[in-house]
């Protein structure tokens, strides 16, 4: 609790605390009466002011208006009424942007009040550009405004004011001058002609852009230059003298045509004005030069000159002629084409030029060039002044004045005649080239001769234009050159045929002959005509002929093949180039032939092949047939000759018994050995290798000997044998056992092939040259196919098969053999089956000087006894052999194999050793080798035995040290007749 | 609405207390962190409360809501007036020694470190120049007349409440508790039309936008539960206050006696363009005020108050002086919730929510 002393002392000091309060209170009373006395001053000063202002405001041409620091308009003057459609009493209290309403007049778009700018800021915003007042009635007016802050006494913002004015005739002003300034500006920078500034020292300082590109700098880079320096050195005196005129005022300007160079170094020509700009005192101050490119025009003259020189000198006719047709100009190369000349020509319709049946040509040329068309490379007739035809290729362009109007027309006619033909000729060319390509095409792919001729005839008279054609084909009859009519084209075959055949006259000689081509306007008036008998000319009733045209047709090899003949009874038909073709044709033809012959030739050639491919098959088939028949043949003995061993051998048998055993064994041997013995000497015949004793024989010493052979089944049978020999003995050489051989197997074919009791007839006749034996019979008979089959090997009638008695079927063949090796022949002919057959033998009748050596039974009878050595693995052969020649009286010793042949001769040599090659132990070779080795046996007579009778068989064991060589069965007789001789020396 | 409104004061966290209690000096450096502490804990209290204004709860105000502004200054001694409060205990004013004066500080700094963890509004409560009037002594000061402190004083008032309105206060209130005690002193009214003269003086230099959000308020002087002039009857006072050129007016009722009368005395001198925020909390009053009845005191206030200038704050700070330890922090805050809920309730009854 304070005390009431200290309570004092507050109070005391509040109190005093008072007085001074009041006093500051009185001060700032003071002070604020004070204040308000000025403020009231200023206020009336103010409001003086204000008045002053709303008059001045009223009197000024801007418009004024003042808001609020809400941005309510406070104050407007008239003119911002007028300009905004606002009075002042609507616009009060009125937010301004209802009152001011802008838009940027380019963007169209509302600006930022520059009020509220202002308000916000409190900076003055400056005139704004491109503003626009829309009224309050919706008109538009182009201002300028500005704006301040109003600030009060404090210095804060106490509304706004905002001057503007109308400025939309300065804008309008400014736009046109902007307008007037681009445009001038685009003039500048865009004219068409150059255009530059260049000092008194002639540098440039401006050029516009079209200058720049004529010299082909930049404009910064033609500052670098004078005028002087890009001048062409050859314009730079007459350059050089104007400037100096113009300097001294002689001219107020200059033009020149003169050559500028350009930054790439090309010149280029311009038309030049150069002026030179003078100041107000008359001193020079710049030139401005103007120019213009004229290069082009500087060519186009030229190009005009060159033209006309080509208009002049052209070879085609240049014409030009209005839109009525009229002919205006005409060139030297029209009066070379048409014959008239330009004085003539001119002023003339065009229709001068054209024939009466191509005149609707040119309304619809005329209309078309009114179209502005062209008319490209029209081909059509135009007529010479001499009334002569040309072909002509028109091309017509329209000729335009330079505003673009046609008035005219230029025509430029080449003559086409010479081209024309050519084409002609070339189609015609092609034509015939594709009808020689058809022909080429058809007649190669043909082979039938007759065809092909026929092709050529019709082509070659079709080109030709002939009347009629013909191909006459060589034929070389007995009298000399005679020919054969073949092909006709364009007229009948009756038509030729009863003339016979064309000869070898004056006319057709040169051509059947191959000497050359015949061709004549008139063949009437020809020299050569008519010199021949008998018609002397053409024949009575021939086709009319007196255009000719004959062409040799020869081979490659030269051979002439024929003749092409071509007539027409015009005269004058047939031209060169018709000659030529038909020369063509023939050359085709030639080849054809000769293809079509060497097709001949080969299919013949193939034909052939094929029918001995067939007779080898055949003879295949017939081998098969005989080997068939051999294992038959061959076998049908040995049942006999066994069972006969078996009755012999027995001890029951009677001595009768026995004798028919033997009677038995001996008849199948013997037919066994004939069986092989035919087969021996056919496979000699075949290979060549069968030698003929030929000696004179007597035919009938032959004839006996084959009859002996066949009596047997001659007379088996029952047969009426008749034989009927020349009366005389007829000496031949023969080897009589063949010969015998060959008619004792007719004889028993005869007999087999013959039912019994039937009539079997021989017949042997001779003349100086040949002996003829013949055979007939009155037996089965022979087909056609059988005649000519009977002789081949193996051969048997199939339909006589079953009527043999067995036989290999080489009988025949085997004996046309043998007559062949004598030189004769034999055939056989029948008249059918069941009608007999006949077999000629025909020997040539030759004679010999000496015969071979004849052995005779005394031969053997005195001959040398011989120690002979016989060395076989065949136990039987060798032993059988040993008997055979110890009866002849020769001492045998046999041995089984190659170790004891070797081991007889060494311990006992022989004279004569008979060695068989495949011995065991050691064959044959070797104990040859070995026997020749020895020198005590070198001496004896080695014989090789083996069954191999080829040459190199031979050759090998003569290599081998054989003396000789003797193939399996060794024919005893040989044999004996070896050792009763003389051996070989060694 | 009805707008509601503290006045300024919390009491301090314990611990600040015996902080400052242990360094006998408020200003000691190593107080910083217990002040930042301090402040940042009451910003986040003070918006738990819902609270749609709030303060720094005067935290740093050393050492009281009085002095604060010249608290170590050199031209001042110890031994100005003390300050009697009906509890029994007084507080001392510094006594001014020479001129000039000028604030040792400004309370716009507190306001700044405030508005650093607030997320709503902030108001700052700045001691009147009255109070402060008087410091200078009786007797005078030789070199530094009186006429050259009070215009010193009012010019370095204008400028802290300028300060504080620049910095963001949502509102500047002007405690001026010395009113009824310038009635107890001067029973005449003298000295009370003289403190109005001053402060007027003042606020005479701030501009109308600024007096729009600066109050002022009086009370009976709370200060450890007690009053250093609640025997003051508030009808000498009122008529007077209501001179003071400002818009807000901050008054104690919820603990007068006779609210009834005072609120007619408000209504009736009440002007256009003022508000009356009339106290419905009495930090002093250890019982807790409930919404309701909080909302029974505002309806009793609208009855006499239009609504639109009427407006709800508590009678006192809670803790104006820095060692107050009588109410709690958390009774505090229980108090200025029941404010604001209170207060809310009234709008749902008087059908302005």
């Amino acid at each position: 609790m304070a005390t009431d002393e200290e309570e004092q002392q507050i109070r005391a000091a509040a109190l005093k605390n008072i007085e001074a309060i009041l006093s500051a209170r009185q001060r700032a009373e003071t002070a604020l009466l004070t204040a308000k006395l000025s403020l009231e001053k200023r206020t009336d000063e103010l409001q003086q002011q204000r008045k002053w202002f709303e008059v001045t405001l009223a009197s000024i041409g801007d418009a004024v208006i003042t808001t609020d620091t809400e941005g309510r308009v406070t104050f407007m003057n008239p003119i911002a009424e007028t300009l905004t459609g606002w009075p002042l009493a609507d616009a009060e209290r009125q937010p301004l942007r209802a009152v001011f309403r802008i838009i940027n007049e380019d963007t169209r778009q509302p600006v930022e009040n520059p009020i509220e700018k202002v308000l916000e800021t409190g900076q003055v915003v400056g005139l704004a550009n491109h503003t626009a007042l829309i009224s309050r009635a919706g008109m538009e007016v182009s201002i300028e405004d500005s704006a301040a802050p109003i600030r009060d006494p404090d210095g804060k913002v106490a509304g706004a004011v905002m001057v503007f004015h109308d400025v939309s005739r300065r804008r309008a002003a400014e736009r046109a001058l902007r307008s007037s300034e681009e445009r001038l500006s685009a003039v500048f920078s865009q004219a068409a002609l150059g255009i530059a500034v260049a000092d008194l020292d002639g540098r440039f300082q401006e050029a516009n852009f079209k200058f720049c590109s004529i010299l082909g700098y930049s404009l910064e880079e033609l500052r670098q230059h004078t005028f002087l320096d890009l001048t062409y050195a050859d314009d730079l005196v007459a350059t050089l003298a104007k400037v100096k005129e113009l300097r001294e005022g002689k001219i107020e300007n200059y033009a020149l045509e003169k050559r500028y160079v350009r930054k790439d170094g090309s010149l280029v020509w311009s038309s030049t004005t150069v002026t030179l700009l003078r100041k107000g005192t008359g001193e020079a101050a710049q030139f401005i030069g103007i120019i213009q490119d004229i290069t082009e025009r500087k060519e186009a003259v030229d190009t005009m000159s060159r033209l006309a020189a080509v208009v002049e000198y052209s070879d085609d006719a240049i014409i030009t002629k209005t839109l009525e047709g009229i002919i205006s100009t005409w060139n030297p190369g029209a009066t070379r084409i048409f014959g008239y000349t330009a004085d003539e020509a001119i002023g003339k319709p065009v229709t001068l030029l054209i024939p009466p049946e191509h005149l609707d040509e040119e309304p619809g040329i005329l209309e078309r060039l009114r179209r502005g068309e062209r008319i490209d490379h029209y081909e059509t007739v135009r007529r010479r002044k001499d009334g002569t035809l040309i072909n002509v290729s028109l091309t017509v362009s329209p000729i335009k004045d330079e505003h673009g109007r046609i008035y005219g027309a230029s025509k430029i006619a080449r003559d086409i005649t010479r081209q024309k033909r050519a084409e002609e000729l070339i189609r015609e060319q092609a034509h015939v080239l594709a009808l020689l390509d058809t022909t080429g095409k058809s007649i190669a792919s043909q082979l039938d001769l007759q065809n092909v001729l026929q092709t050529v005839t019709d082509t070659a008279t079709q080109l030709t234009g002939a009347k009629f054609g013909a191909f006459f084909y060589n034929i070389i009859n007995e009298q000399g050159e005679a020919f054969l009519l073949y092909t006709l084209s364009g007229a009948r075959r009756e038509d030729f045929e009863k003339f016979g055949l064309p000869r070898n006259t004056a006319v057709f000689h040169p051509t059947f002959t191959g000497q050359g081509v015949v061709r004549s306007a008139d063949i009437t008036k020809d020299p050569r005509y008519g010199k021949s008998a008998p018609h002397h000319g053409m024949p009575k009733g021939h086709l009319p002929v007196r255009s000719y045209l004959a062409v040799p047709v020869v081979s490659r090899s030269g051979e002439v093949m024929g003749g092409l003949f071509f007539g027409h009874p015009d005269v004058d038909r047939f031209t060169e180039r018709a000659e030529q073709v038909v020369i063509g044709v023939a050359a085709q033809a030639a080849v054809a032939m000769d293809n079509a012959r060497l097709y001949e030739a080969a299919q013949r050639e193939i034909a052939s092949r094929e029918r001995a491919e067939a007779a080898l098959r055949e003879t295949d088939q017939r081998k098969d047939e005989f080997l068939a028949t051999l294992a038959h043949e061959l076998r049908n003995p040995l049942a006999p000759i066994r069972q006969a061993t078996l009755i012999s051998m027995s001890a029951d048998a009677t001595p009768d018994q026995k004798r028919w055993a033997h009677e038995v064994i001996t008849r199948q041997v013997r037919h066994m050995s004939v069986l092989l013995d035919d087969l021996l000497d056919i496979s000699r015949i075949t290979r060549g290798t069968l030698e003929l004793r030929t000696e004179m024989t007597d035919i009938k010493a032959v004839v006996d000997a084959a009859v002996e052979t066949s009596r047997p089944t001659i007379d088996a049978k029952m047969h009426d044998f008749h034989i009927e020999l020349p009366r005389e003995p007829v000496k031949f050489a023969a080897d009589p056992l063949r010969l015998a051989q060959v008619l004792s197997n007719l004889l028993t074919n005869a007999a087999k092939y013959t039912d019994p009791r039937g009539r079997i007839r021989l017949r042997a006749t001779a003349d100086a040259d040949t002996i003829t034996i013949s055979v007939t019979d009155t037996g089965i008979g022979l087909s056609q196919e059988g005649l000519t089959a009977v002789f081949r090997m193996f051969s048997q009638v199939q339909s006589t098969r079953d009527r043999s008695d067995g036989g290999l079927g080489i009988g025949l063949a085997l004996s046309k053999g043998l007559v062949q090796l004598h030189g004769g022949t034999i055939e056989a002919s029948s008249a059918g089956h069941g009608q007999g057959s006949e077999f000629v033998v025909r020997i040539p009748r030759r004679t010999i000087a000496s015969a071979a050596p004849q052995i005779t039974e005394g031969t053997i009878l005195n001959a040398h006894k011989r120690r002979v050595l016989i060395a076989d693995d065949n136990r039987d052969a060798a032993e059988s052999l040993a008997m055979l020649l110890e009866m002849h009286g020769h001492t045998i010793t046999v041995v089984s194999d190659g170790r004891q042949a070797l081991a007889a001769i060494e311990s006992s040599p022989p004279e004569v050793a008979l060695l068989d090659i495949g011995m065991p132990h050691i064959d044959g070779y070797e104990v040859a080798r070995r026997v020749r080795g020895d020198t005590r046996t070198r001496e004896v007579l080695l014989i090789a035995v083996t069954g191999w009778g080829q040459e190199q068989d031979k050759a090998r064991a003569m290599a081998a040290g054989f003396d000789l060589h003797f193939t399996k069965p060794i024919e005893p007789q040989q044999l004996i007749e070896l050792l009763a001789a003389e051996l070989p020396g060694r | 609405m009805i707008p509601t409104e503290p006045i300024g004061s919390i009491p301090r966290p314990p611990e600040l207390i015996d902080g400052i209690a242990r360094l006998g000096d408020g200003t000691d450096p190593q107080l910083e962190p217990l002040y930042d502490a301090a402040i940042k804990d009451t910003v986040q209290r003070f918006e738990c409360t819902g609270s749609p204004v709030i303060t720094d709860g005067e935290q740093r105000k050393y050492h009281n809501f009085w002095t604060y502004s010249v608290e170590g200054m050199q031209n001042t001694a110890p031994d100005g007036f003390r300050i009697p409060f009906a509890a029994g205990h007084e507080r001392r004013m510094p006594r001014l020694t020479g001129g000039p004066f000028r604030y040792h500080r400004y309370a716009d700094r507190f306001l700044e470190q405030a508005m650093r963890h607030s997320s709503v509004p902030v108001k700052q409560a700045v001691i009147s120049p009255s109070a402060l009037s008087l410091m200078y002594p009786a007797d005078g000061i030789a070199s530094y007349s009186r006429e050259e402190f009070i215009e010193d004083l009012v010019s370095e008032h204008v400028t802290e409440v300028r300060r504080c309105l620049a910095m963001g206060a949502h509102a500047v209130q002007i405690d001026f508790t010395e009113a009824r005690l310038a009635i107890k002193i001067d029973p005449t009214g003298a000295l009370l039309a003289s403190f109005i003269d001053l402060n007027n003086l003042a606020l005479a230099r701030l501009t109308p936008e600024e007096r729009l959000r600066v109050g002022v308020h009086t009370c009976p002087g709370g200060d450890r539960d007690s009053t250093h002039s609640a025997d003051v009857p508030y009808t000498s006072l009122l008529p007077s206050l209501f001179q003071l050129n400002v818009s807000n007016f901050y008054l104690s009722l919820a603990g007068e006696r006779d609210r009834e009368g005072a609120l007619a005395i408000i209504a009736s001198h009440l002007k256009p363009g003022h508000r009356a925020f009339i106290g419905v909390i009495a930090p002093i009053d250890p019982r807790l005020e409930s919404p309701e009845i909080v909302r029974d005191r505002v309806i009793e206030a609208a009855r006499f108050i239009p609504l639109h200038q009427l407006g709800t704050t508590d009678d006192c700070g809670f803790a104006p002086f820095c060692d107050d330890k009588s109410t709690s922090r958390a009774l505090a805050f229980a108090k200025i919730r029941a404010r604001v809920a209170g207060t809310a309730l009234a709008e749902r009854t008087l059908g302005l929510a």
